[in-house]
């Protein structure tokens, strides 16, 4: 008998209230498969069966509250169960047509084979040559592994040209639900997009030369270094006062102009890429974007963002240059329209008047939504962006 | 799901009786020996017997004017069917039913039915019959593209949707209701698209792959014994034939119907087995002299047989004497 | 037997009642049987008495449930299914002509098929052309089918015992202007056997027969008559299918002279069935030409003037009996 128990979902839980059973008593569960949805006063939650075998009882009915740990089912552990709620977590091939019935009543639906069958052919010629078979789509009658489908895969093996042949898989992960809600989101948005990037490279020499002057200062300041993407984010911010337009989203067939400048700043951190925004940076100086976005960097890195903290952008940076990347195709962050990536300050050799100067130079790569945003407009954007950064003295002046 | 040798060495006897028993059948017709219509069932034989393998005795089954092979494969015995469409007096129905009519309420068969569309209704009630006796029997009624557009089909799938009845309606989708391409008698793409309509769940499956249909009819069959109602299988497949015995088929390029006789059923379960290493040969070519055997000897049986008496058109209208 | 007077609604319910009580395998189907009892309160009580299971409320869907009722009857349910009227009978007009009556026959008599269609009848009371008909000849004409036409609560009840007994197809035909009338009905139990005419009044001068609410009408009409010294025999098949042409042919042979009075269209009614069965069995007896008093062959019309105008009246009876009665 396992114990199933009101889990802690957050540190300051005390008790949690069970909104809904997904089995019902005498129902067979699977471990991992989702048991009950639980509310606390911040979210709801579903919990998933910690062990397969069959739900024997529930200790603490729909709507109740109780305190965190306390009992509120038990399940009688078994060996693989099929679940009721459709196939086994053994099946591989597909989603048992069980299984779709129940999801999608009332939708046609494409039978796929429920489970794997193997003519007695093609298991002899895949047990000679060791061949999984749950990596094999049946093409024989009803989704049966026939020899040929078998062969295939072995005389692929055995020629070993490199088109055929199926790379050696390391290992598999499921993606979590953020990644693949995150995966969805973007793609999704790249395929209806009409969107365009184009790039212009930028002379740092004012910006490196003022990062110098003024980083003592600041740090002492603030106890923050100051980096090229704390400047260029206030150049962007101070760019974006002036093209409002840039500052948009599209929404069904509205263009929304957005007051506030909301910068998101993506960053890399262990677990993936987060954007954590700067609210209303139209009205900070140079200082208080540093504080902002120092402050997000080393939440982000210790897994203390809120949700607050990464929503509501209107347009995002990212910084490459750390590694070396010099032009490349941000993809965009949306709702927002537009995105600006920077690439690595280096020297280059760069026409000054009618001289070759070593200069530092940066490119910027901006991808924008063409169905609001024209290419005049964007170049303009830029480049005014761009003689910002020729001309930081405004900006040095502010902090 | 392991399906055992028996099992698909059977479903291709049954296809082989069907198809064997509709040759003969077309070529007594022609010789006048059948009269009346007839409706064969040659090229659709998937579906009837992969349904019917997926049933027990005691479910039921409701037919059509293509009956034959869904008769055999729930099991008639060729013998009284081939009586029967003879008009013998030791036919399935006496030789009152013929082609069109023949039940067999021992084996589940219900009877096949001249209306398109009509039996539908009744093996929905065959079901009714069931959940009100608490049994777990099912009943299958199929029909053809046609009979979707029907209003006996669509009041009975609602019937069958709002009570759980345990009804799987098996649509045979031969793609021409009688001369008639259902493209332009029908916008949806899918005839399964319209179980959405009534709440429940739609299928489609190849019907030239007997063991696609037979596992599908498992999967639908076992809801359907639990109480979660109905299903609607729609089984995609052409048949070989005209629509009875006489259609011209102009409605079909030649190319068609030698496009359709390629995905036979049949032939491609019998390569199947052998190449796959479940039969040899040797088993295949047991069962096809078995088959013709049968046919042979209901043959000789029908021939045979006696003519009914003139006076007994008189009796069976009513269990009480006729009035 | 002890008796007591009652609604021939009432008799209605107390036949399924008994009968459902009886035997597990009658159930209610039809529309709006729960709430309302069926539209003239006759099943009231019965979803109260024996739930869900066995009165089902159907949707609106006549092939589908009649169709359903047919194929649980053949498997040995026995379905009560309800019609609401018998001009409804088209909406499921293939289960009620090709399925139904003919699933027997066409099987070689290797099934049954125990299915009761309840339906009401008649006009009366301007429900128009789609909730007035007594097209139950209709009915009769279609092999497999079983008639029943109730004239009084007594017979309404023993004669809806045996429908559900019966191992056919049975049509059972309510008529709207009875429903609500009353007579007198035993305390015990009791089934009135198919095919047996019930004598409703003795005479000697003129064989009437007349069935469902057309027997009131004709009793009345005989009243009438009597003053004027002529005695009809009033005759109610009771039952169309089977017909007792035995009681019919023997009444016409004592009175010589024979009235037809029906309700349904005249044109190939029942009417004209009767006459030909007389004229070809009883030729010699005859005194005079048979006389049907029926509905012209139109569609029951809305006005008050326009329904009393065709539905046979005690005026048309009394005149029609005269005119058998003076032939000479």
């Amino acid at each position: 008998m396992i114990k199933v128990t009101m889990p802690k979902l957050g540190l300051t839980m005390k008790e949690g209230k069970i909104v809904k059973w997904h089995k019902r008593e005498g129902d067979k569960v699977n471990k991992g498969e989702p048991l009950v949805e639980i509310e606390t006063e911040k979210i709801t939650s579903v919990v998933e069966s910690p062990a397969t075998g069959i739900l024997n009882q529930i200790v603490v009915q729909d709507d109740s509250t109780v305190p965190v740990t306390e009992t509120i089912a038990v399940i009688e552990e078994m060996e693989e169960v099929e679940s009721d709620q459709g196939g086994s977590a053994q099946e591989t091939a597909g989603v048992s047509p069980g299984e779709k019935i129940e999801r999608e009543e009332a939708v046609a639906v494409e039978r796929s084979p429920a489970k794997i069958r193997v003519s007695p052919l093609a298991q002899k010629i895949a047990d000679k040559h060791a061949v999984d078979l749950l990596a094999i789509k049946g093409t024989g009658l009803g989704g049966t592994i026939t020899k040929d489908d078998v062969q295939k895969l072995v005389d692929s093996r055995e020629d070993g040209s490199p088109e055929s042949v199926g790379p050696r898989i390391l290992e598999i992960v499921e993606m979590n639900a953020p990644r693949r809600k995150t995966a969805e989101k973007l793609a999704q948005m790249h395929q209806e997009t009409p969107h365009v990037t184009i790039t212009m490279p930028v002379d740092a020499t004012s910006v490196v030369e003022m990062r110098n002057d003024i980083k003592e200062a600041v740090e002492k300041k603030t106890g923050k270094k100051l980096t090229f993407t704390h400047i260029f984010a206030k150049a962007v911010s101070l760019a974006l006062e002036e093209y409002r337009e840039i500052n948009a989203r599209l929404a069904e067939d509205k263009i929304i102009t957005i007051e506030d400048i909301n910068l998101g700043i993506a960053v890399d951190v262990e677990k993936g890429l987060l954007v954590p925004v700067v609210k209303n940076s139209q009205g900070m100086n140079l200082i208080d974007i540093v504080v902002k976005i120092s402050d997000l960097m080393e939440k982000a890195r210790s897994g203390r963002l809120s949700l607050d903290d990464m929503t509501g952008g209107t347009f995002t940076i990212s910084n490459l240059g750390v590694y070396d990347v010099d032009i490349f195709t941000p993809l965009l962050n949306p709702p927002e329209c537009s995105i600006l990536g920077i690439g690595k300050i280096f020297k280059r050799a760069w026409v000054v008047g009618d001289r070759i100067e070593a200069r530092p130079i940066v490119t910027f790569s901006m991808t924008f939504d063409h169905r609001i945003i024209d290419g005049a407009l964007a170049a303009r954007f830029l480049q005014r962006v761009k003689g910002i950064l020729e001309d930081p003295e405004d900006i040095a002046r502010e902090s | 799901m392991e399906i055992t040798k028996e099992t698909l060495l059977e479903m291709y006897r049954k296809m082989q009786l069907i198809r064997y028993f509709e040759a003969r059948t077309k070529e007594l017709f022609a010789a006048g020996k059948v009269p009346g219509f007839v409706h064969l069932y040659s090229g659709e034989e998937g579906i009837a017997v992969g349904v019917c393998s997926a049933l027990r005795q005691n479910d039921y089954i409701g037919s059509t004017h293509r009956g034959h092979g869904h008769c055999i494969a729930k099991g008639g015995d060729v013998k009284y069917m081939m009586a029967e469409l003879y008009g013998k007096e030791t036919g399935y129905c006496k030789g009152k039913g013929g082609s069109m009519h023949i039940a067999d309420f021992d084996l589940g068969i219900l009877g096949a039915c001249g209306i398109v569309g009509g039996s539908i209704p009744l093996s929905t009630g065959a079901a009714l019959h069931f959940k009100y006796n608490g049994t777990d029997q099912v009943a299958v009624t199929f029909f053809g593209d046609g009979a979707t557009n029907q209003g006996s089909f669509h009041e009975s799938i609602n019937l069958a949707a709002i009570w759980d009845l345990p009804v799987i309606f098996v649509c045979e989708n031969n793609k021409y209701a009688e001369s008639t391409s259902i493209s332009s008698v029908m916008k949806v793409e899918k005839i399964s698209e319209r179980a959405s309509g009534y709440g429940v769940p739609g299928i489609t499956v190849d019907g030239n792959d007997v063991i696609a249909v037979y596992e599908t009819t498992l999967e639908v069959v076992e809801r359907a014994r639990k109480g979660k109602g109905p299903t609607l299988v729609e089984c995609v497949t052409c048949r070989h034939q005209g629509h009875y015995e006489g259609d011209s088929g102009t409605y079909r390029t030649k190319e068609m119907v030698e496009e359709c006789k390629k995905r036979c059923p049949i032939k491609r379960l019998c390569t199947f087995l052998q190449e796959e290493g479940f039969s040899s040969k040797k088993e295949i070519e047991d069962i096809d002299k078995s088959v013709e055997k049968e046919v042979e000897a209901a043959i000789e049986f029908a021939e045979k047989s006696p003519w009914p008496k003139p006076e007994d058109a008189l009796t069976d209208v009513f269990v009480s004497p006729y009035y | 037997m002890s008796t007591r007077e009652i609604l021939f609604l009432e008799a209605i319910r107390e036949a399924l009642r008994e009968e459902m009580r009886r035997d597990e395998s009658v159930f209610l189907m039809g529309e709006d049987l729960r709430i309302w009892g069926s539209p003239m309160g006759q099943l009231q009580g019965l979803w109260e008495e024996f739930g869900d299971r066995r009165v089902l409320d159907t949707p609106i869907s006549e092939t589908g449930f009649v169709g359903a009722g047919a194929g649980a009857a053949v498997l040995g349910s026995r379905p009560v299914v309800e019609l609401m009227f018998i001009d409804f009978f088209g909406i499921a007009g293939d289960q009620i002509y090709n399925q139904a009556p003919k699933l027997r026959y066409m099987f070689g008599g290797r099934m049954k098929v125990p299915l009761v269609i309840r339906t009401v009848i008649g006009a009366g009371n301007s429900a128009a052309a789609h909730h007035s008909a007594s097209v139950y000849s209709i009915i009769a004409h279609m092999p497999g089918w079983k008639c029943v036409i109730p004239s009084t609560p007594y017979d309404a009840k023993g004669l809806l015992k045996t429908a559900v007994r019966d191992d056919d197809p049975v049509m059972y035909c309510e008529h709207k202007m009875l429903v609500n009338t009353k007579g007198e009905v035993p305390e015990e139990e009791y089934t009135i056997p198919f095919g047996e005419a019930s004598i409703k009044r003795e005479g000697a001068d003129v064989t009437v027969v007349a069935l469902g609410w057309m027997v009131h009408k004709t009793l009345k009409a005989a009243e009438e008559l009597s003053k004027e010294g002529i005695e009809i025999e009033v005759v109610d098949p009771r039952t169309i299918v089977p017909l007792d042409r035995e009681t019919i042919i023997n009444s016409v042979k004592k009175t010589g002279r024979l009235v037809i009075v029906d309700e349904d269209h005249e044109r190939c009614g029942i009417g004209s069935e009767i006459s030909a069965i007389v004229s070809e069995e009883a030729f010699r007896s005859l005194s005079a030409p048979i006389k049907r008093v029926t509905t012209p062959t139109v569609p029951i019309p809305f006005s008050p003037v326009l329904e009393n105008a065709v539905i046979p009246n005690e005026e048309r009876i009394v005149k029609a009996v005269r005119e058998v009665a003076s032939f000479a």
